[in-house]
């Protein structure tokens, strides 16, 4: 099914590129539509509708899935060919499925519009592919049941015990489609083409980062356009239950919310150090040229989107420092970024708080809060492990990309932007490059770290271990 | 209930659609590489023609040009006329075609100042066309023309360079999707395999062994076949049949 969804927006590039007077792109994705409406659709010929899946072979179908859309997404690539080697290939579809928005592209503007499209579409399923995966999926794993659910459903755990699955995706797709096509008029209110706005559109709310242009939102050159984004690009960046109880004024809205009050907070405290950081060293001729790149930068980070005003590679080294702070840090749970998640970052700052706290009093029960309410032990020991585990894969990458010859910052932020799927990092890859340069073994190894970054890096480690097979 | 002729069929079917699809795919780029290469190989045609005819206009009028100072004649010979206007319809030709207008441009600049310098010894002119004004003046502006219309016959290979490398994206747009469909259609018969295995062989192999113990040691017959097509109607027919011999009995 997962496969049958891919060749619809296959189907749809292919008609973009026909009405676009049968450009290059046609034939590539006309192609790849049928490989791959037939390859989905197979199956659907000797599986019956009442066979009954367990809980792994549905969680196999997902992962699955995941992979097989990241193969399929090659084709158009492929056959088009010009920069795209088979490496470069599955590059550009592994980054644009787990929305990190990384490109080997050196032209983006010389591809053909149906391709640009795809581009764009691979983002977008993979923007829903996450939300869907962490909130529905991902619940129904045995033992990890309860404590990825607290993580990542967050302050909709309460109301969602009330809601069957089929509502969660409801509420989830609605949000996500709602959200695309406001995203979408705005931008064309704003003066973009119906075309640019569709396709930074989709890759705004999946936060992903694929521009149709070479220099990214830069190219606009328009403060609206900017704004624009940025409002769309952070609330893409917040837990959906929480957009939606906003929404219908229910209790858990984004101002109500311990999560979301420390996300907005810290987000807020970033755009303040970085702007005046760059203000401060005269990178921009005013305090409102160093407000408006520095919030754009901040934003497009924290929500690892990955969109380009500006090249960062210039700016001082405190308003370096705080973007890959954020890097690291990402988006909340239940949303579409990247990184750590805000929500875990709060929990490990609660459970050092404690830990303190009992070394001073260590007769004392020190219990650990989320709104209100005592969090298990367990999440909080989870919590820390995903962001040991995160690091060591931060670190294992660097090293790699070290020992292909990169320099230490160009290792460190590739290996920190593809875990954290946000696409830019410094250096040699930073927000004007791209990773067309790099080694096939970093391209590799990037390509990796984004899925492991997505899958919530358990999601893959498991999919890949016998044991749990059995 | 789907028949397992259907679902084979189908299968079939969709394996059809990956080779036709790719096939006609195929055909279009071949295409779409004939044509460039077609235009790649006029394009090299016209302009070695246009130039070997300039040329030979030239030689004529070098020929009645060196004839007037060997005679010591105030003007060039009626062959020269014809020279200029052999040279004159190649080079508008050339033009016309629109290849290499660059250095189409330069044989007009160099055919103009070679006129000039010929022209300079009509009878209302001063200089005199002798042997000193042939090897200084004339030659230069004789070689410069002769260079712009070589120039101009070797170098479509640079302005055709851009089709050269569209040829090469037309090479590789046509390989790779056979190269693709092959693997494509070698995934799909795998999954037409395991489908086919799983589903009806391994079920027939179970019906099979149910029976051969039922037979052999009076077992009760107790396979399952969920999926509903015709091998679960057998099933089924087959308990029916043992349930009631069992009831004879």
């Amino acid at each position: 099914m997962v496969l049958l969804f891919d060749s619809v927006f296959m189907l749809l590039s292919a008609l973009i590129s026909y009405f676009n007077g049968i450009d290059e792109g046609f034939a590539p994705l006309l192609l790849s539509f049928i490989f791959t409406a037939v390859i989905g659709g197979f199956p659907l010929i000797f599986v019956g509708k009442s066979d009954r899946l367990s809980s792994k072979e549905s969680y196999a179908i997902v992962i699955g899935g995941w992979l097989a859309s990241c193969i399929v997404g090659m084709f158009p690539y492929l056959l088009w060919g010009g920069e795209f080697s088979v490496i470069n290939a599955w590059f550009e579809s592994v980054s644009g499925f787990t929305t990190t928005g990384a490109s080997i592209l050196n032209n983006v503007e010389a591809l053909p519009k149906g391709l640009l499209f795809w581009r764009s579409s691979t983002h977008w399923i993979g923007g829903i592919g996450v939300v869907m995966f962490a909130l529905v999926i991902m619940p129904m794993i045995g033992r990890s049941r309860m404590v990825v659910s607290n993580l990542e459903i967050s302050s909709m755990a309460k109301e969602n015990y009330h809601y069957r699955s089929s509502k969660i995706m409801r509420i989830l797709l609605g949000v996500y489609l709602g959200m695309t096509i406001a995203n979408t008029i705005a931008l064309k209110i704003a003066g973009m083409g119906w075309f640019d706005a569709v396709n930074h559109a989709l890759s705004t709310i999946s936060t992903g980062g694929f521009s149709t242009r070479n220099a990214s939102i830069g190219a606009y050159n328009s403060l609206t356009i900017e704004l624009i984004t940025i409002f769309f690009m952070f609330a893409s960046s917040l837990h959906y239950g929480i957009i939606y109880a906003t929404i219908i004024g229910g209790k858990n809205n984004v101002f109500r919310t311990e999560n979301s009050k420390f996300y907005i907070k810290a987000t807020l405290l970033m755009c303040i150090i970085v702007s005046l950081s760059l203000w401060a060293n005269h990178t921009y001729g005013s305090l409102g040229e160093a407000l408006r790149h520095g919030v754009f930068q901040v934003v497009t980070i924290v929500s690892t989107t990955g969109f380009a005003t500006a090249d960062t590679n210039i700016w001082p080294s405190l308003a370096v420092c705080v973007l890959i702070y954020l890097s690291l840090q990402g988006g909340m749970a239940g949303s579409t970024s990247g990184g750590l998640k805000s929500d875990r970052v709060l929990v490990a700052g609660k459970l050092i708080r404690a830990r303190i706290t009992q070394q001073r009093h260590p007769n004392s029960i020190v219990r650990i809060k989320s709104n209100g309410s005592v969090q298990d032990a367990s999440i909080a020991n989870f919590a820390v492990l995903y962001i040991v585990i995160y690091g060591c894969i931060v670190l294992g990458g660097t090293l790699i990309n070290a020992a292909c010859g990169l320099d230490t910052t160009t290792a460190f932020t590739a290996s920190v932007a593809s875990t954290g799927n946000i696409g830019p990092g410094f250096g040699e890859v930073g927000s004007m490059s791209n990773f067309s340069a790099m080694p096939v073994v970093v391209k590799i190894v990037c390509t990796l770290q984004m899925l492991l970054g997505r899958l919530e890096i358990f999601g893959l480690l498991q999919f890949f271990l016998m044991k749990w097979w059995r | 209930m789907r028949t397992i002729r259907k679902r084979i069929s189908w299968g079939f079917i969709a394996l059809s659609c990956v080779l036709v699809g790719s096939g006609i795919i195929n055909l279009a780029e071949m295409g779409r590489l004939r044509s460039d290469t077609s235009a790649v190989i006029d394009a090299a045609t016209l302009t070695t023609d246009y130039a070997s005819d300039m040329l030979n206009a030239l030689q004529k009028q070098n020929s009645a040009v060196l004839a007037m100072v060997i005679l010591n004649e105030p003007e060039p010979t009626q062959k020269y006329h014809d020279g200029v206007y052999e040279f004159n319809s190649a080079l508008l030709k050339a033009n016309e075609a629109g290849i290499n207008t660059k250095s189409v441009g330069r044989i007009y600049e160099a055919n103009d100042n070679y006129h000039q310098i010929v022209e300079l010894h009509s009878p209302n002119n001063t200089e005199i066309a002798d042997r000193n004004w042939f090897m200084t003046s004339y030659l230069e502006a004789y070689y410069a023309l002769d260079s712009a219309v070589k120039h101009y016959m070797t170098s479509p290979s640079t302005s055709i360079s851009a089709r050269t490398a569209n040829l090469e994206q037309d090479v590789y747009r046509t390989i790779t999707p056979s190269i693709i469909t092959l693997m494509v259609a070698l995934v799909v018969v795998l999954m037409l395999y395991f489908f086919i295995d799983t589903y009806y062989l391994r079920p027939v192999k179970r019906i099979g062994k149910g029976l051969d113990n039922y037979v052999a040691t009076g077992a009760p017959y107790q396979v399952k076949i969920e999926d509903k097509s015709e091998l679960s109607t057998l099933n089924n027919n087959i308990i029916e049949l043992t349930s009631r011999i069992k009831k004879q009995q």
